[in-house]
């Protein structure tokens, strides 16, 4: 098997030759190291999700209550749109009543 | 299983002898903790070992935990997105009202003027209107 390494990486793989060796045989020591690392991912992976979680709660709940705002909106929009349509259009015969009066 | 161990681009390596027996454990011990050999071989040749002495307990505590958030964080994103589009939908709709409304409050506004009529209060459609106007999108 071959491990490509940079010019300073096999250096220092040079220099701790003695030390890797041990390494090799320390399979306790190899099992200990792992299980930190890992346990230090799944820790550090756990609090991500933690934070993601909050953050997509929040903004989800900021989302449900815009869309609820929007609705009831919508909805006063449409009653002001007809309740102004029908005052406009009274406005108008109000007005061309006067005027036909004038000419009259 | 003999380890070569090179560098990019220069002459020489280093080889390790490693027993068979030894190296099935290494890649065992890496299958068992998610790293590939390639990692392993690192972690053994350049970093060293450490010991934070974790236990097989907190192990399946934290795994139980991260799929219980990954489960909640789909399921929120599942709702999240035809929500996210309705809301859409329904601020553009709102903002053609406001459109419709403003050209009918400027009507209105002229009309009662010119038949000598007070002005009508419409500071809480207006609010809307403006709020709707400007909008690009909240979500």
């Amino acid at each position: 098997m071959e491990i490509l390494l940079s010019p300073e990486e096999l250096e220092r793989v040079r220099k701790n030759r003695i030390e890797i060796e041990k390494r090799f045989q320390d399979l306790e020591g190899l099992e200990k190291t792992l299980k930190t690392l890992r346990f230090g991912y799944l820790f550090e992976h756990r609090n991500n999700l933690r934070v993601r979680l909050e953050e997509m709660k929040k903004l989800y709940m900021e989302l449900v209550e815009f869309e609820g705002k929007a609705r009831k909106d919508k909805e006063f929009l449409m009653k002001v749109r007809k309740e102004l349509s029908r005052e406009n259009k009274n406005l108008r015969k109000e007005l061309e009543g006067i005027r036909g009066e004038d000419k009259g | 299983m003999k380890i070569r161990v090179k560098a990019k681009r220069r002459r020489g390596k280093v080889t390790f002898n490693v027993p068979d027996e030894a190296f099935k454990r290494i890649e065992g011990l890496g299958k068992r903790y998610g790293f590939r050999i390639e990692e392993v071989l690192r972690i053994i040749l350049l970093h060293g070992y450490i010991d934070g002495e974790k236990g097989e307990a907190n192990f399946g505590t934290l795994e139980e935990e991260i799929s219980e958030l990954e489960r909640a964080l789909y399921e929120l994103e599942g709702k999240w997105s035809p929500l996210k589009f309705k809301s859409y939908y329904l601020a553009m709709d709102n903002q053609n009202l406001a459109i419709q409304l403003s050209g009918m409050i400027a009507e209105n506004k002229r009309l009662r003027k010119m038949l000598g009529k007070p002005e009508r209060d419409f500071s809480d459609v207006e609010g809307l209107i403006h709020y709707y106007l400007s909008f690009k999108n909240k979500g």
